[in-house]
């Protein structure tokens, strides 16, 4: 048996910077058109649920009865697209008017991670994330009143999502794709759906599609419950003791 | 501190062909102060700063109310012009700060009166020091009470945006963003 090593070289990974991000309001369930969102410097990934509720019998614990994972998190920009007003609960009547308090529209979101390790610096590999079945509320603001710069001041909204179908495993509204581990060739195919090629649109592929798409190699899309693994060093120091499961990532050429 | 010259009129410079500020008299210092209004509304028994009609008369006094320079000729103030009331009214509007505010839009119809004894209690709340701060200027004044108020407000008495200015909000910051990038979003 091989023996363990620790701390090779290359092996030691980290997580930073969003970019490429894109937005694809949902159309029927489909999401079948994307608008790059430039202004996107911090995406919070925060988990929540799976909760243990641990059941005794004769003064033995026997079972613990856990909760639906739910997956949400908090958007932070620069700007946003005029296609994300629609997602903010607002519409046009005319150009120039804006209306409020309207239905808020399901969107969902791609963007990229950085991921760099000691040997190869930041640009060593990435990961996209996609997510589905977003729905956006702003984020609660209290009057900064002394001196609150509104040049510096983030737009930030909540968002939680609702799952979508993966065929053989339970709905997930995230899905991560590894660019170390998924084929080069199935990866430029999946960004090429993504990102838009030729007369093809920009759009959201369904996780079903996904699979298709980079099903050939040795596909590491993982729904989110593999978001804290272990090389994964830029994980919530945290969510090791149950207190919080944020991941924040944030693009740091933005700031 | 505002350091000016009464009895200043535009004569006319025949070598430059322009108008200019002349004075007979050197230039004094004077400030609007909490001192200054204390002095002016023990007089005339009136608030000040709620007052918006002040007579000739009670404008005049609170100019020599505010003067800081001491030993000044007592005939001084009858040569006061128009020119000079100008002058010292633009000064007392100044705001004296580089701080802002960023507060919600006011909805309660506040109808108390603002004097000085009212100020000097502020102070005495927020322990600001009468000496040196009631010789400064007023609005400098008002602001320090006003940013020790908001130090002292916790977080969770704080005003929340409501859904709607957030928007409304976002959607400002995002048009002067996108205009001065040239940005789609």
């Amino acid at each position: 048996m091989p023996t363990l090593e620790w701390d090779k070289a290359g092996e030691k990974t980290y997580e930073t910077g969003v970019d490429h991000g894109v937005l694809y309001p949902a159309v029927s369930g489909a999401y079948p058109e994307g608008f790059a969102w430039n202004g996107l410097t911090t995406v919070t990934e925060s988990p929540s649920g799976a909760e243990a509720s641990p059941q005794y019998a004769d003064n033995i614990k026997y079972l613990n009865l856990v909760s639906a994972e739910e997956f949400g998190g908090t958007i932070e920009a620069f700007t946003y697209p005029d296609e994300f007003e629609a997602c903010d609960g607002t519409a046009e009547l005319a150009p120039g008017i804006t209306i409020g308090q309207q239905a808020r529209q399901l969107f969902g979101l791609s963007y990229r991670t950085k991921v760099g390790n000691d040997t190869e610096g930041q640009d060593f590999a990435y990961k996209i994330h996609l997510v589905y079945g977003a729905l956006a509320a702003p984020s609660e603001k209290a009057y900064a009143t002394v001196n609150d710069s509104p040049e510096a001041m983030a737009l930030s909204w909540e968002f939680t999502t609702t799952p979508v179908d993966v065929p053989g495993f339970k709905p997930t509204a995230t899905l991560v794709i590894d660019s170390r581990t998924v084929d080069a060739a199935d990866l430029a195919a999946l960004e090429a759906v993504l990102y838009g090629s030729g007369a093809n649109k920009a759009k959201l592929p369904l996780p079903a599609e996904v699979v298709t798409l980079v099903g050939g190699s040795q596909a590491r899309v993982a729904s989110f419950e593999s978001l804290s693994d272990a090389d994964t060093a830029f994980s919530d120091p945290e969510a090791g003791d149950g207190t919080s499961d944020s991941t924040p990532v944030q693009d740091q050429s933005a700031s | 501190m505002f350091r000016y010259a009464i009895g200043t009129v535009e004569v006319f410079d025949s070598d430059t062909g322009t108008f200019r500020k002349a004075s007979p008299n050197a230039p004094i210092e004077f400030e609007h102060s909490l001192a200054s209004l204390s002095l002016w509304e023990s007089k005339w028994e009136i608030p000040f700063l709620s007052s918006p009609d002040l007579t000739s008369e009670q404008t005049l006094d609170y100019i020599k109310c505010m003067v800081v320079t001491k030993d000044i000729a007592p005939d001084l103030f009858d040569q006061v012009t128009e020119h000079d009331v100008h002058a010292i009214s633009e000064y007392i509007g100044k705001k004296n700060s580089a701080t802002w505010f960023n507060d919600p839009p006011q909805t309660s119809n506040n109808r108390q009166k603002i004097t000085s004894e009212l100020v000097y209690g502020w102070m005495v709340q927020l322990t600001i020091p009468f000496d040196p701060c009631e010789n400064w200027n007023f609005n400098r004044l008002l602001t320090l009470i006003k940013v020790t108020n908001k130090l002292n407000t916790t977080d969770d008495k704080k005003r929340k945006m409501s859904r709607s200015e957030l928007a409304q909000r976002n959607r400002e910051l995002n048009a002067q963003r996108r205009a001065k990038t040239g940005s789609q979003g």
